[in-house]
């Protein structure tokens, strides 16, 4: 299900908004690939025709650079999505940052208790107050795919 | 081998894996906003120990039973449980509003299967003669074809060509990190060993398609509304409830087939996806209809049309996969990365080296009618509870899903973090409304891509001239630029046309 736009995104179409951002993103990403290219790709020269290991890569990220400033170029009268709500975007973060310390203590914690609390924190966060579906359900589901990865598909999960 | 293949189907984990995947799919393709590519991304995991067969058996019934189950929301509740459904809602929905919603659901499902078996018969046609006219190709032509499928990914892949080439161009580039494909030396892999492997398919597609979608529900927060099933009865025992049998069908053989044809073709076409054929047969079935007006009020045809459009889609995507490893769309590309995991790299080499597997897939997706038909029917009772799932009941567990999913492809915590990224940049695209689909073709086609330049490069000494002396690739990169050069005409023309009115 593709969430659309919220009504209040509607209603303020900003100038420079998620669109802008995600290409300057892009424009930044394939800078640094292009200033990274020689230190991230060796090359041993044998004096063979034709392109090195630097060749695809320096064409593709140029491509990429010229491609996010057309974008920028094209649509700068166009009025883009509004960025959001810092509180919905501090929702996700807080997601991304969960499951990135779940995934770092996942040796020591072990799958179940770090993917059953992911999955109970984003049912609260999802409004979800029952403890049946907000506490056990996630915790089932875990246990059971837990079992089903190490018993049927022989998975030595953490 | 038709035969060989056939016996192959006799197991009985074929059956089940046909059963389960089709009362999956049809499951999965209900709910609104599961689709089958991240249905087939998040059970991908689960065939790991499987055998070619049942696995992909496995696979592909989801696939058909979910592109069948995106109609059913798209009936009941006017929310195409998939974007191709769209066009089933325009219809579908009014019918079910007049308390036919269990004849909607009848000639949707027939539908399907009707678009469904006519492709898999144009697949089984088409695939083999197209792998053994490729098993020429060399690394040239490999090159050629490859841009050639980038090239109409961007042009018709629907939306912006600038976002989608842009989409398109970031998947190449994330196909570049790792090891060198020609001298084996590590790419910006910051000296990281478990990048050496670089992004591996799964978890990528599993955070662009799952995670991303976990993400966006994160950000849309709490959800309290219920959705709308104030329709009349679906089990067909209601009084405006027509029956549906062969003498219906018949009467709708001219929408069927032309709709089938319609999805076939633009099916084969890489890029262009389900939703666009099932607009195009609807407007079509309208325009040839002799009572136009009926149309977006409960008209059968405008259910059977596009159903059997997006659903012939699924066999014609098919063809360019197999035969020659390009996939058409976000679920083809889903479906490739699950081939590929069983051993059977599709490709022109596909049919030579396992001729019976593919020959049995072939014979299974129409024998997977006959599961879509029966859990079809028996499931529509139940489709309102399963349209009824709740978000914050359902995300949490494919949340789980996601981290199990990507964990498993190479027991790799590396894998799960590549996931977790892929979500978020999916996420932002997503929000920004950026294509995925060019996205993930591009990080599929992009090392092959890279490959067959440089070996073709390598081979004629930096030469670009080995491109001209082929007629093959001369040829493919004439159409390429024949579709670039008319997409901007169109395009000049349409603009020149609105500024003159």
């Amino acid at each position: 299900m593709s969430i659309d736009t919220n009504t209040s995104s509607h209603r303020r179409m900003p100038r420079f908004g998620l669109q802008g951002c995600t290409c300057l993103g892009i424009l930044l990403v394939a800078a640094i690939g292009l200033l990274t290219l020689h230190d991230q790709v060796t090359v041993f020269d044998f004096g063979d025709p034709g392109p090195d290991a630097r060749f695809f890569p320096r064409l593709v990220l140029w491509l990429l650079a010229l491609g996010a400033v057309l974008r920028l170029w094209r649509h700068r009268r166009t009025a883009e999505t509004a960025i959001g709500p810092a509180v919905s975007w501090i929702r996700v973060l807080f997601v991304m940052m969960l499951m990135a310390v779940a995934l770092a203590t996942m040796p020591m914690l072990g799958f179940i208790i770090t993917v059953a609390t992911i999955g109970i924190v984003l049912a609260w966060l999802l409004g979800e107050r029952h403890w049946l579906f907000n506490v056990a359900l996630p915790l089932i589901v875990t246990i059971a795919i837990f079992w089903a990865g190490r018993h049927l598909l022989n998975l030595p999960l953490p | 081998m038709l035969l060989d293949a056939f016996h192959a189907l006799l197991d009985v984990w074929v059956l089940i894996a046909a059963l389960v995947g089709v009362a999956v799919g049809i499951v999965i393709g209900a709910i609104p906003g599961l689709g089958p590519t991240l249905a087939i991304a998040l059970l991908i995991p689960v065939t790991f120990t499987m055998s070619p067969i049942p696995s992909l058996i496995l696979l592909l019934g989801v696939y058909q039973g979910a592109i069948f189950g995106g109609s059913i929301s798209a009936i009941l509740l006017n929310v195409p449980g998939t974007p191709s459904s769209a066009a089933t809602a325009l219809d579908g929905h009014p019918m079910a509003r007049q308390g036919r919603a269990g004849e909607a659901l009848r000639i949707a499902l027939y539908a399907s299967v009707f678009g469904n078996i006519f492709s898999c018969l144009v697949l089984i046609v088409l695939a083999q003669p197209l792998a053994s006219l490729a098993l020429d190709f060399g690394p040239a032509q490999m090159a050629a074809l490859m841009t050639f499928a980038l090239i109409i990914i961007v042009l018709f892949g629907g939306g912006s060509i600038l976002d989608a080439a842009l989409m398109a161009l970031i998947g190449v580039a994330a196909g570049i990190i790792g090891l060198d494909p020609i001298e084996g030396l590590p790419r910006f892999t910051f000296g990281s060993f478990a990048a050496e492997d670089g992004l591996a398919l799964i978890p990528v597609l599993i955070g662009l398609f799952a995670m991303s979608e976990v993400l966006l529900q994160a950000f849309a927060g709490k959800q309290k509304t219920a959705p709308d099933t104030d329709i009349g009865p679906v089990s067909g025992s209601g009084t405006s409830n027509r029956p549906v049998g062969w003498l219906t069908l018949w009467k709708m053989r001219a929408t069927l087939m032309v709709s089938s044809i319609i999805g076939t073709l633009v099916g084969i076409l890489p890029g262009i996806g389900s939703t666009v054929p099932a607009f195009v047969s609807y407007n079509l079935a309208r325009s040839r209809s002799r009572d136009p007006a009926r149309f977006g009020k409960g008209e059968p045809e405008g259910v059977a049309a596009p159903e059997a459009a997006n659903n012939a889609v699924t066999g014609g995507a098919l063809v360019p996969m197999l035969s020659l490893g390009i996939p058409g769309d976000a679920v083809t590309a889903v479906i490739l990365g699950a081939f590929m995991l069983q051993g059977l790299t599709p490709g022109p080499f596909l049919f030579q080296q396992h001729g019976v597997e593919v020959y049995a897939i072939f014979e299974a997706l129409i024998l997977l009618s006959i599961p879509c038909v029966v859990f079809g029917l028996a499931m529509f009772r139940g489709a309102v509870h399963i349209i009824k799932i709740r978000p914050r009941h359902l995300f949490p567990v494919i949340a789980i899903l996601a981290i199990f999913g990507a964990y498993s492809v190479n027991n790799s915590l590396f894998d799960v973090a590549v996931m977790l990224g892929a979500g978020g940049i999916g996420f932002v695209l997503r929000r920004a409304g950026f294509p995925l689909p060019p996205l993930l073709i591009g990080l599929i086609l992009g090392p092959p891509l890279e490959q067959s330049l440089r070996q073709a490069l390598l081979t004629s000494a930096g030469s670009a001239d080995i491109f001209l002396q082929s007629p093959i690739a001369m040829g493919l990169l004439a159409v390429t630029l024949l579709c670039v050069l008319g997409v901007i005409i169109r395009r000049y023309r349409h603009t020149h046309q609105g500024d003159a009115s």
